[in-house]
């Protein structure tokens, strides 16, 4: 079980690197925080410590409900609902993006522990979509995906107090509240979300 | 019980200003929670001069030395920029650019910032650490855009974005350190004083990848080199006040906290190169903002790349180690806050006067605005490092302590920028201050006298810090450095 969830979660990386309309974006990033969850909860399951559960149906209300919700109020306003010219490809960055799965494979061979390869795979393919595309949309994407690689990592490296837990992913909801706003906003000042634009304070 | 008064005040005065219509109450409210605040410090330099370490509800705060100084510096800048914003913030709003339900989201918005900045400094667990800084991403990111314009959006979006990702990176590094400190233990304890104990047996290669990762990551935070894009345009766009309380406060808080590791890391065997990290990256940000600082056009874009040198001052302080390279930079750090604010704060005076960023339009201040133009020259002197003030002996040292150490390539690469930095800030200053181009006749303006006590409240600090030096300061400072260990 465990497995299958790990294979969707590093398909849906795969897959969103090379989207280039936005409201499948939204889409791919439901199911993979969905995926998540749905670990969360196999984990807790298995290992009959109860702070797994409470970990995934936070993930599950914050990244599948609550985030998507503001993305999708951000994006209604917008005019143009496909990434135009991003600076690597849609199909290439598919590419990098199995690549990168590959090499941290074979890199991080010493551990034992499927998670943390995952939760590797997911930040770097978050940083990936951060660097690599002009809309700020998406980059507000790469940073959540960045964030759920997080989720996965710490969830298989150490176990955190309940508190801990709760503030870092409250932060990371008023972070993308904030994200949304200023989205909202620069599309109302720019009337665009192209990155190109806001260029104007260079050295 | 100290520690409940700051907190619940500041709570208290951001609930004030969240349901107060009245601007001028909100402000007042604001300025005197952070008086508060700043005597509560003050009792805590008295506490710790008689006793090392004191530790409040059980292990969550703790406060030695080094968080001391910290502490003092967030609420002294706090209040000196309070005081400055009352008067702004009603210029700003009489002149129409704001509305009054914007002016009570800068003073909500103002107090949980320094609300986070305290629960960072305060905390003993480091997941609390970082997330009192993510907290001041979150606080500072609307302050930046605040008036919501074209440039104002770009520094914001610039800022949420860079420093989120480096707070993640750092935030992994941390979950490395955690890891291997702890490693095959049941109950994970995240205080720093048990961290501090627990690193006899574990694992050289997390323990290395785990620094690095904190240092690149949080070091984003402090603006160091490669990572500091985000610096220049965010300080030069967000409001005054606010851009002096980033500049002095913010960077330093981000250094201390990345300090607080360096303990952890520094007694583990193997690890003794890891000060060439603090050297590498504070040559690269001294050689980039020196670079930087002679081309500019806009002088709160120059202020900016003068924080990015001193935190790279800083950092090289305390990579040289020694006695002499902690103590100037932990000296450099205090009086580079005191002086950063007073500069910031003279240039958001000759900005609401003269509605201009640029410096080729400013010309012969020392006759349109006197007061101003002295107060800008004493600050100038104090953060180039000019003798009669502490920064020249808190560079003077590290520079000693390069020498001793061995360096000596890199105590000259650090001589040659601090030389450069010196003509050419003094070089566009007094182009500025003094210049008269067509010899026009200049009538001093009206706008000089208002706001002008917040800069001499600086100064103040700065003459305080030199007259209680070898009684109390001293004895703190000594205190810190044998915290951090040689």
């Amino acid at each position: 079980m465990l497995e299958i969830l790990t294979a969707v979660i590093l398909i849906t990386a795969i897959i969103m690197a090379g989207f280039r309309r936005i409201n499948l974006l939204t889409k791919g990033f439901r199911i993979q925080s969905l995926a998540i969850g749905l670990l969360c909860f196999a984990l807790g399951y298995l290992s009959g410590e109860s702070h797994y559960y409470v970990i995934g149906v936070l993930t599950l209300i914050t990244k599948t409900v609550l985030i998507p919700h503001f993305m999708n109020r951000s994006i209604k306003e917008l005019s143009a609902n496909r990434e135009m010219d991003p600076i690597i490809n849609g199909w290439w960055s598919s590419v990098i993006a199995g690549i990168f799965i590959a090499v941290i494979y074979v890199v991080m061979e010493g551990f034992n522990s499927d998670f943390i390869i995952a939760g590797v795979v997911l930040l770097v393919t978050g940083a990936l979509m951060l660097v690599a595309r002009k809309k700020a949309i998406t980059q507000m994407t790469g940073f959540l995906v960045m964030e759920n690689g997080l989720v996965l990592l710490e969830l298989s490296m150490i176990k955190m107090g309940l508190l801990i837990d709760i503030l870092i992913i409250l932060e990371v909801l008023l972070i993308s509240a904030i994200m949304a706003i200023m989205i909202f906003y620069i599309n109302k000042v720019f009337h665009s979300v192209n990155t190109d634009y806001l260029s104007n304070l260079k050295d | 019980m100290e520690i409940l008064i700051i907190f619940s005040i500041l709570i208290i005065t951001s609930i004030i200003s969240f349901i107060s219509k009245n601007l001028k109450f909100v402000s007042i409210s604001t300025t005197c929670g952070i008086l508060v605040c700043f005597l509560a410090s003050v009792r805590f330099i008295v506490l710790i001069r008689q006793s090392d370490s004191i530790a409040y509800f059980g292990n969550l705060v703790y406060l030695d030395s080094l968080n001391v100084i910290q502490i003092f510096i967030i609420t002294s800048v706090a209040l000196i920029a309070a005081v400055y914003s009352y008067r702004y913030i009603l210029n700003e709003v009489m002149d129409g650019e704001i509305s009054i339900k914007r002016a009570r989201i800068y003073y909500f918005l103002f107090n949980a910032f320094v609300f986070s900045m305290l629960i960072t400094a305060v905390s003993n667990n480091v997941m609390g650490m970082w997330i009192g800084l993510e907290a001041t991403t979150i606080a500072t990111s609307f302050l930046i855009g605040f008036h919501r314009d074209k440039l104002s959006l770009e520094a914001a979006w610039k800022y949420i974005i860079i420093c989120s990702t480096g707070l993640i990176v750092g935030l992994v590094g941390i979950i490395m350190l955690i890891y291997s400190a702890e490693y095959g233990a049941t109950y994970v304890d995240f205080s720093w004083t048990s961290l501090l104990q627990a690193f006899s047996s574990s694992n050289g290669l997390y323990n290395r990848i785990g620094f690095t990762l904190i240092f690149v990551g949080l070091g984003t935070k402090v603006g160091f080199a490669p990572m500091h894009t985000w610096l220049s345009d965010g300080h030069s766009e967000a409001p005054s006040p606010i851009s002096a309380m980033m500049s002095g406060v913010l960077l330093n808080l981000a250094m201390y906290v990345i300090l607080r590791f360096y303990i952890i890391v520094k007694s583990f065997p193997g690890l003794g190169n890891l000060k060439y990290l603090f050297i590498v990256f504070g040559l690269v940000s001294l050689i980039v903002s020196s670079f930087s600082m002679l081309k500019q056009t806009n002088y709160k874009r120059l202020l900016a790349f003068s924080s990015i040198e001193n935190m790279g001052i800083i950092a090289i302080g305390i990579g040289f180690g020694g006695f002499w390279g902690i103590f100037g930079a932990l000296l450099h750090s205090v009086v580079h806050a005191f002086g950063k604010s007073l500069l910031f704060l003279g240039a958001g005076n000759l900005l609401s006067a003269l509605k201009t960023k640029r410096i080729e339009k400013v010309n012969s201040l020392v006759r349109l605005m006197p007061k101003n133009a002295v107060f800008l020259i004493i600050g100038m002197l104090i953060i180039v490092g000019s003798p009669p003030f502490a920064t020249f002996f808190s560079e003077f040292s590290i520079l000693n302590a390069g020498i001793q150490q061995g360096h000596y390539i890199s105590a000259g690469i650090y001589l040659l920028c601090l030389i450069l930095v010196f003509a050419g800030f003094l070089n566009i200053f007094i182009r500025m201050i003094f210049k008269n181009p067509e010899g026009k006749e200049y009538v001093k303006l009206e706008k000089d006298n208002e706001n002008i006590w917040p800069l001499v409240l600086s100064l103040a600090f700065v003459v305080l810090i030199t007259i209680t030096f070898s009684n109390y300061f001293v004895t703190i400072l000594e205190k810190a450095v044998s915290i951090i260990g040689i």
